[in-house]
C-alpha cells in the first residue's frame, strides 16, 4: 500500500516525533507506516487523515497486487 | 509510543514487577524442594507443581501490561515475535526431547523451562523487530 504521508507531513514541517504525538503512536510507529512496511490500522489510518484534514483515501492508496 | 502513567502507578508496576521476578525464582527453587523427595505425599508434589506453574503468571501478566501501553507497531512487532518463539520454544522441546531418546543426552537430563522460555521470547520479539526495521 503506497501512502503520501511524508509529502503531507513536509508541508507541514512536522517531524516524525512530532506527527506521531498528534495521533498517539511511536516515531517508529511513523517511519514504519511511511516506508511501507506496516499498514496502520483503520483507527490509526482515520486519525491521520483527521490531522492532515482529509480524508483516509486522499493519504492511502493500493498498489497493483494488494 | 509508550502512555505516560502518574508517578504512583509507574511505582506500583515497578514494584509489581520486582516482586514478579523474586516469584520467578524463587517460585522455581520452590517447586525443585517440594518436587525433589520422591517419597513425599502426593500433595506436596502436586503442590509443586501447583507453585511452578502459578508463579509464572505474574509475570506474564506483567509482560501483558507492558504490551497494553504499546502502541499498535509494537503491538504488531512484539506479536510476530511472540509466535516465532512459540515455534523455537516447540522445536527446542522436540529436539530436547529427541536427543534424550536417542541417547546424545543423558537420561535425566534437565531443560530449564522457564529460562529457555524467556530467552526465545526475547529472540523471537528481536527477530520480530528486525524483520520490521529491514523488511522491503
Amino acid at each position: 500500500m503506497k501512502n503520501r504521508l511524508r509529502v503531507l507531513r513536509a508541508e507541514r514541517n512536522w517531524s516524525q516525533l512530532e506527527l506521531g504525538n498528534r495521533v498517539g503512536v511511536s516515531r517508529q510507529a511513523i517511519n514504519a507506516v511511511e516506508t511501507g512496511k506496516f499498514d496502520p490500522s483503520l483507527p490509526l489510518a482515520l486519525k491521520l487523515a483527521r490531522v492532515f484534514e482529509t480524508t483516509v483515501e486522499a493519504i492511502f492508496d493500493l498498489e497493483p497486487g494488494d | 509510543m509508550a502512555k505516560v502513567v502518574p508517578l504512583k502507578q509507574a511505582l506500583i508496576f515497578w514494584i509489581a514487577t520486582i516482586g514478579s521476578a523474586f516469584l520467578l525464582y524463587y517460585g522455581a527453587q520452590l517447586t525443585d524442594f517440594l518436587i525433589s523427595d520422591t517419597h513425599a505425599s502426593t500433595w506436596v508434589r502436586w503442590a509443586g507443581v501447583f507453585v511452578g506453574v502459578f508463579t509464572i503468571l505474574p509475570w506474564l501478566v506483567i509482560i501483558a501490561v507492558s504490551l497494553s501501553v504499546l502502541d499498535e507497531y509494537y503491538r504488531r512487532v512484539v506479536l510476530i515475535g511472540t509466535a516465532l518463539a512459540f515455534v523455537l520454544d516447540l522445536m527446542l522441546h522436540v529436539g530436547f526431547n529427541v536427543a534424550v531418546d536417542a541417547q546424545l543426552l543423558r537420561p535425566g537430563s534437565y531443560l530449564p523451562e522457564t529460562g529457555a522460555a524467556i530467552i526465545l521470547w526475547m529472540i523471537g520479539v528481536s527477530v520480530g523487530a528486525i524483520y520490521y526495521r529491514f523488511r522491503l
